[in-house]
């Protein structure tokens, strides 16, 4: 009895052991693992060759490049490691070399140049290890048919999460297309005295004149310029004119044709068409500008009855407005009811990709007096444009810090129209946040997906890599082997995910522009997938797959040949 | 600094704060069915055979299905991860729709009709109209009025800094005011209302509006306004008015107070005495000898409850009656109606994140368990083999694996959720300014959100798997393994 209560006691803890005792080490081990991932994250971004090259300065005791190494002296250890750190960084200067020096040549700048380096740098790599690496890839490849459907159910989330990517940065550079080719480097925009926004703007009608005769002679250091800088002059109809726009802006409330539904359309009243559309350098895709009565009276009417206001539409509204009464979009001598008034569409601008483009256009007077405007809402002067775009843009700035500073009688708040649309940015920024932080959360997913696979793939093979060792693959050749692995996953689905998001090109999509101070615009902008949203898109596959595909080929690698053949 | 900090966070805390729950409720189910299979042994003796067995029974499947998941803690761990992630962004696009989905559908109860101008935003009125809209809303016929002290309310919405130079303009010197009366904050505004808020909440406000009341240059901040502009209840502070909007106006302002907590909704929101307003107008004019240009045209909105649709439509009637209300002409509509025709130019990303981004989320999803599970399976034949030459049936195989699955995406989407919920919620919300909302909170329906759509995932995922284990040839597998 003793005995079987002493059993007792000596088996229970046991008993209960082998119940957390596996959790425990796992939980352990895998807790090491995590605690190590931002060592790894980190470099893992590094070309892998580079990597490999560097690895024995971090860790000199894993043999990686040879099969054993020998412990020296602390100096000798340090000129090894130093040795070693040199190489990589030769290395890693002769992959980017090259990249950067193609990005040039391709004439690519800012945040396409330096995406386009790290996608050619890491294609770069894979080409140089799996020439010079003697990479068993056929066997590698071999597998991933082997297990096609694995293989297929984690390229199919690459391309799900590519594909989304490329379509959100599509809106995103759409957007940003919107604000930047809207605004003329040439162009200022006047505003009233603290306005921020046209909807908010005041300027008096007495008060423009003043504005378009006004030079500025002084640069902002109040130095004399070489040349004064003025509105620009045209001969239009006969007779020298100033380059300026005078508008006024509103926004109106319209209900949708045959539902409750109500919609905000934006009604830009100009003076003089023909000269707006110079300042502005806007063409008529179809049709005509509106005449100087701005209203036309429809066949069988008597004139003043029920006249028309003639109105150019901008092709996104066009289009908006054409969807709802079951066209493609509205045509030259269409109607459409706005303001408790019908206008009728006299021609349609060629506007698509810019804020005009979500716009009603009409005369003046008639848009001043259906929304009780007594005055202008901004005021667009164009400044000689000789020279090149930089030089304008700089003349443009002058002008309108002049402008700004010194015209005082009244004081108006003055800026150059590239000015004001990259303020009016400040929406696509927290669009393209939002969409850097789903993409982020989602490649997350990717990442575990790939890991889970390539984990299993090495589980799978335990034995074959302590054959590969055997036949004479160095421990470096099995991590490059097991990273193009995954990374060839990643780029077949990533390919495709990027082929299945180019369809979205040129789609057509509302959205809003502001500068967060309040007001904003409603634009209808083109999805455009460019080569920067393509290289992204490549770039983020490459990305996923290195760091899906970094520890368990670590794993692989590290694998002892006696324990892989047990 | 900042940067590192979240980068340390998120690499290194991260994963451990995520995972821990998981391994405990893990533990724990573990340690309950192991338990319950202890009981149900003793208990097996007083019930029928064929009843005792099938007690006997849940338990002890349950525990296998529980070891299967902890034999490759590392796989369940990164299924779990993936799916905890994906249901975050979900949570989060879901929680953005619900809010937007919420304001623009039309309420039966507290319903709260918006007047403004017919044709043109921003909305101008004159004063004078807040007098006669007032007059129509409570002339309405008996059962359909609305009463003038308690169901109508004006905003006039006032853009100030705390620096004169609108050049240094930012969102740490910006506030924007509703100016309005200071009761309608305890009966007219969206969810603070004295009925919705706590007693302590409901006072809090009922102090505020008496404040403001007795000092009429006092203000109302959210408690996150405070902490933007750096300042605290009690500060008395000078505001210039946007130069575009009231020039030449500035107030002497109060704070008096804020907003409850529990009203997130008012985060960045600032209330101003319309009776400071109005006499700031006139000091101008008195001042300069001349009308200010806003002083006919500064009432934006004018909110009046009515008890129903069909006095909603006798209101319209009446103000849409020849000569009346003229200048500007005034529409009324639902509050709702006025919020979707502000989000109509985010029609597309709304429409893009409800059609295009979560579908797809759901979808990578059921492909990380599908994955997953696939190769569990593939690896586990034998032991599927065995299972089935042990007597068990194959529903039962079938149902080992989805309930693997079920309890890995039950528990990521349940853990995920309950964590966005409190927090995200404490963190202040997601920021995503959308027309004219700058916040979204997670709702409480997310706690069943979370397990609902982990479950769906996981059976979606791993049913074609499941399939395939449950028609496992013993014979095949075991010739094979020979």
């Amino acid at each position: 009895m003793a005995n079987a209560e002493l059993t007792q006691q000596v088996t229970e803890p046991s008993r209960l052991a082998t119940w957390f005792w596996p959790a425990f080490d796992f939980s352990r081990r895998f807790f090491l693992t995590l605690a190590s991932l931002p060592f790894i994250v980190l470099p893992a971004m590094l070309p892998l060759s580079s990597l490999l090259l560097m690895l024995p300065a971090a860790i000199p005791d894993e043999t990686i490049i040879t099969e054993s190494h020998q412990r020296g002296s602390a100096i000798r250890n340090l000129g090894a490691r130093l040795f070693a750190l040199g190489v990589g960084l030769a290395s890693l200067v002769a992959i980017l070399l090259p990249s950067h020096e193609l990005a040039v040549r391709l004439g690519l700048t800012g945040i396409q140049k330096w995406v386009a380096i790290a996608v050619t740098a890491y294609l770069l790599d894979l080409v140089i290890l799996a020439a010079v690496g003697n990479v068993p890839l056929r066997y590698n490849f071999r597998n991933l048919m082997v297990r096609w459907r694995i293989t297929l159910l984690t390229a199919i989330a690459f391309t799900v999460v590519v594909a989304l990517l490329t379509v959100m940065l599509a809106f995103v550079v759409g957007m940003y297309r919107v604000t930047e080719e809207s605004g003329q480097p040439g162009n200022i925009l006047i505003l009233g005295d603290g306005s921020t926004d046209e909807v908010f703007s005041f300027l008096a009608y007495s008060d423009v004149d003043k504005i378009e005769v006004e030079r500025c002679v002084l640069d902002e250091d109040d130095r004399p310029l070489a040349e004064p800088i003025g509105v620009k002059t045209i001969t239009l109809g006969g007779r020298p004119r100033y380059m300026t726009s005078k508008e006024t802006y509103a926004i109106s409330i319209q209900t949708v044709p045959g539902r409750e539904k109500k919609r905000f359309v934006q009604v830009r009243g100009v003076v003089e068409p023909e000269l707006a559309a110079l300042v502005h350098d806007l063409k008529l895709k179809t049709g005509v500008w509106f005449s100087d009565a701005g209203v036309r009276t429809p066949p069988g009417e008597k004139p003043g009855e029920r006249d028309q206001v003639e109105a150019v539409l901008g092709a996104g509204v066009a289009r908006e407005f054409g969807s709802t009464v079951g066209k493609p979009t509205l045509e030259v001598g269409d109607t459409f009811e706005l303001s408790d008034r019908t206008w009728v569409v006299v021609g349609i601008a060629d506007s698509d990709g810019t804020t005009f483009g979500s716009e009603v256009w009409a005369k003046q007077s008639i848009v001043a007096k259906l929304f009780s405007k007594n005055g202008y809402n901004s005021m667009v002067l164009r400044i000689d444009d000789r020279g090149t775009r930089a030089e304008v843009s700089r003349r443009a700035a002058e002008m309108a810090f002049h402008l700004r500073t010194r015209f005082t009688n009244p004081k108006i708040s003055a800026q150059t129209e590239t000015e004001y649309f990259n303020k009016q940015s400040e929406t696509n920024k927290q669009f393209l946040f939002a969409i850097i932080f789903v993409a982020a959360i989602m490649a997350l997913g990717g990442v575990f997906g790939v890991m889970n696979t390539m984990f299993a793939a090495i589980a799978q093979r335990i034995k074959d890599i302590g054959v590969m060792r055997i036949l004479g693959f160095k421990r470096w050749q099995i991590l490059v082997s097991f990273l193009l692995e995954s990374l060839a996953i990643a780029l077949i689905g990533g390919v495709l995910g990027c082929l299945l998001g180019s369809l979205s090109d040129g789609a057509s999509a509302t959205s809003s522009i502001s500068s967060g101070q309040g007001g904003g615009k409603t634009v209808i902008l083109r999805l455009s997938v460019d080569s920067t949203v393509i290289l992204t898109g490549l770039l983020f596959t490459l990305v996923m797959g290195r760091l899906g595909g970094l520890i368990p080929a670590l794993g692989a690698m590290r694998l002892k040949i006696l324990e892989s053949l047990r | 600094m900042k940067i590192v900090l979240v980068l340390f966070l998120v690499l290194f805390v991260g994963p451990f704060v995520l995972l821990l729950p998981f391994f405990g409720m893990l533990g724990a189910m573990e340690l309950c069915a192991r338990v319950g299979g202890r009981l149900s042994e003793s208990l097996t003796a007083t019930l029928p055979p064929k009843f005792g067995a099938a007690v006997i029974a849940i338990p002890k499947f349950a525990i296998i299905i529980l070891k299967s998941i902890r034999r490759n803690l590392l796989r369940s761990s990164l299924s779990y991860l993936a799916v905890f992630v994906m249901v975050l962004v979900i949570t989060g696009i879901w929680s953005i729709l619900t809010f937007l989905d919420a304001a623009t559908s039309a309420k039966a109860a507290n319903f709260k009709a918006l007047v403004t101008d017919k044709f043109q935003i921003p909305s101008q009125m004159p004063p004078s109209y807040i007098g006669e809209l007032t007059r129509e809303a409570a002339n309405l016929p008996a059962g359909m009025r609305a009463d003038p002290a308690k169901d109508v309310m004006t905003w006039s919405f006032v853009g100030t800094s705390l620096d004169p130079d609108p050049s240094k303009r930012s969102q740490e010197n910006m506030i924007i005011f509703f100016s309005m009366d200071p009761r309608g904050l305890l009966n007219m505004m969206d969810d603070l209302e004295q009925d919705r808020l706590s007693p302590a909440d409901a006072k809090q406000m009922r102090e505020n509006v008496a404040a403001m009341q007795t000092n009429i240059k006092g203000i109302v901040l959210s408690e996150e306004k405070l902490r933007t502009i750096n300042r605290k209840v009690g500060d008395r502070l000078k505001v210039y008015c946007f130069p575009g909007q009231y020039k030449d106006i500035e107030f002497d302002v109060e704070i008096v107070g804020t907003f409850p907590r529990s009203a997130g909704r008012y985060d960045g929101s600032a209330i101003l005495n319309l009776e400071y307003l109005q006499k700031s107008l006139d000091a101008y004019e008195r001042k300069t000898g001349k009308q200010h240009p806003m002083s006919n045209r500064y009432i934006n909105l004018f909110w009046v409850r009515v008890p129903n649709e069909d006095a909603m439509r006798a209101l319209a009637e009446s103000l849409d009656k020849p000569g009346r209300f003229s200048t500007p002409p005034v529409k009324i509509e639902r509050g709702s109606s006025a919020v979707s025709s502000f989000l109509d130019a985010y029609k597309d990303i709304i429409a893009g994140m409800r059609y295009l981004l979560v579908p797809a989320i759901v979808a990578v999803m059921i492909l990380v368990i599908a994955n997953a599970i696939s190769i569990s399976v593939r690896e586990r034949r034998p032991e599927m083999a065995v299972l089935k030459v042990l007597g068990f049936q194959p529903w039962q195989v079938l149902i080992l694996i989805l309930g693997e699955a079920l309890i890995v995406g039950v528990l990521a989407g349940g853990l995920c959720t309950t964590l966005a919920y409190y927090g995200v919620n404490a963190r202040g919300g997601i920021q995503f300014p959308i027309a004219f909302f700058g916040k979204f909170f997670i709702p409480v329906e997310s706690l069943w959100w979370g397990p609902v759509l982990g479950a769906i995932a996981a059976i979606a995922g791993s049913v074609v798997p499941a399939w395939s284990a449950r028609s496992v040839r013993v014979s095949e597998v075991f010739a094979k393994i020979a």
